[in-house]
């Protein structure tokens, strides 16, 4: 995928989506890029209950490739708490949360359901790719549930293993670290 | 028509969002980057967009530097048809 090709996706999605009469588009569809193969984009809905839902993804480029990956994603519907200067819902680790889905950190994609706390990796959860979940997916299930009051695992099709059996947090991945160099600011002139 | 907004990110602009991350939190991007316990450290949202910037950071120096090849390989091709111009001045 492309920044163009993302950017179709999106509208495409968005012209079909219908928004429920208590949501509205805090946040349309904005993107910050530096080429078309990288770009982060986020998107915010609020609604009526002081509820949100916040998308962002991030795509970049391996060198050889061309095309671009989802390489950071965060997808998280909850309690507003507190908001920006820019009046936009902010997220703080010990706010509470119904589903949060996200891959921040490096130690891979993981899920905070009801609760901040535990993170749930993939190992613990069942039948949802976390990683590979589509935006407009999430989307789409949390209006589902919005509207029909199922549990959002229930509208998400996934079930969480007992907590004996999942596997501690993975360590960051080592390519973070490998690139630390890379971020050796020249002084700005 | 439904809208979106788009920012095509500087170098200058990125570096301003770096240094604003590093002096919130009181250490480098690199730093971010080569310990995991200090990037657990930052909430996940502001995580999220500080490794975004360097992705940007990276990918705009590595445009720099490209276009600074070119540039470079362009003028030693100058300067090479300047100096054949000149050998078929000392001939002629």
């Amino acid at each position: 995928m492309d920044f163009l090709q993302h950017k179709k996706l999106v509208s495409d999605n968005r012209a079909r989506l219908g928004l429920p009469e208590d949501c509205t588009e805090a946040l349309e569809p904005e993107y910050q890029f530096t080429t078309r193969y990288f770009w982060t984009f986020r998107w915010v809905f609020t609604f009526r209950d002081r509820k949100y839902l916040q998308l962002r993804e991030h795509y970049t480029k391996k060198a050889g490739l061309m095309h671009s990956e989802r390489s950071l994603m965060a997808f998280h519907y909850g309690a507003i708490v507190s908001e920006g200067a820019d009046g936009l819902p902010t997220y703080r680790p010990d706010d509470p949360v119904d589903i949060r889905i996200d891959n921040v950190h490096g130690t891979g994609a993981h899920l905070h359901y009801g609760t901040p706390q535990p993170h749930h990796y993939q190992e613990s959860v069942k039948d949802l790719d976390l990683a590979g979940l589509e935006m407009i997916t999430f989307i789409k299930a949390i209006f589902r549930h919005r509207k029909s009051s199922r549990p959002i695992h229930d509208v998400l099709h996934f079930r969480l293993r007992p907590p004996e059996a999942a596997a501690p947090a993975p360590a960051a991945a080592p390519e973070a670290a490998a690139a630390a160099p890379e971020v050796q600011r020249p002084p700005e002139t | 028509m439904p809208t979106s907004h788009e920012t095509c990110l500087t170098r200058s602009e990125v570096a301003e969002y770096l240094s604003a991350f590093e002096a919130q939190y009181g250490f480098t991007s690199a730093d971010f980057l080569r310990h995991p316990e200090l990037r657990e450290s930052v909430p996940e949202d502001d995580s999220f967009m500080w490794q975004a910037y360097i992705d940007h950071y990276g990918e705009l120096r590595r445009i720099n530097e490209e276009i600074h090849r070119d540039y470079l390989a362009r003028l030693s091709r100058n300067d090479s048809i300047e100096d054949g111009d000149r050998s078929y001045d000392l001939a002629a």
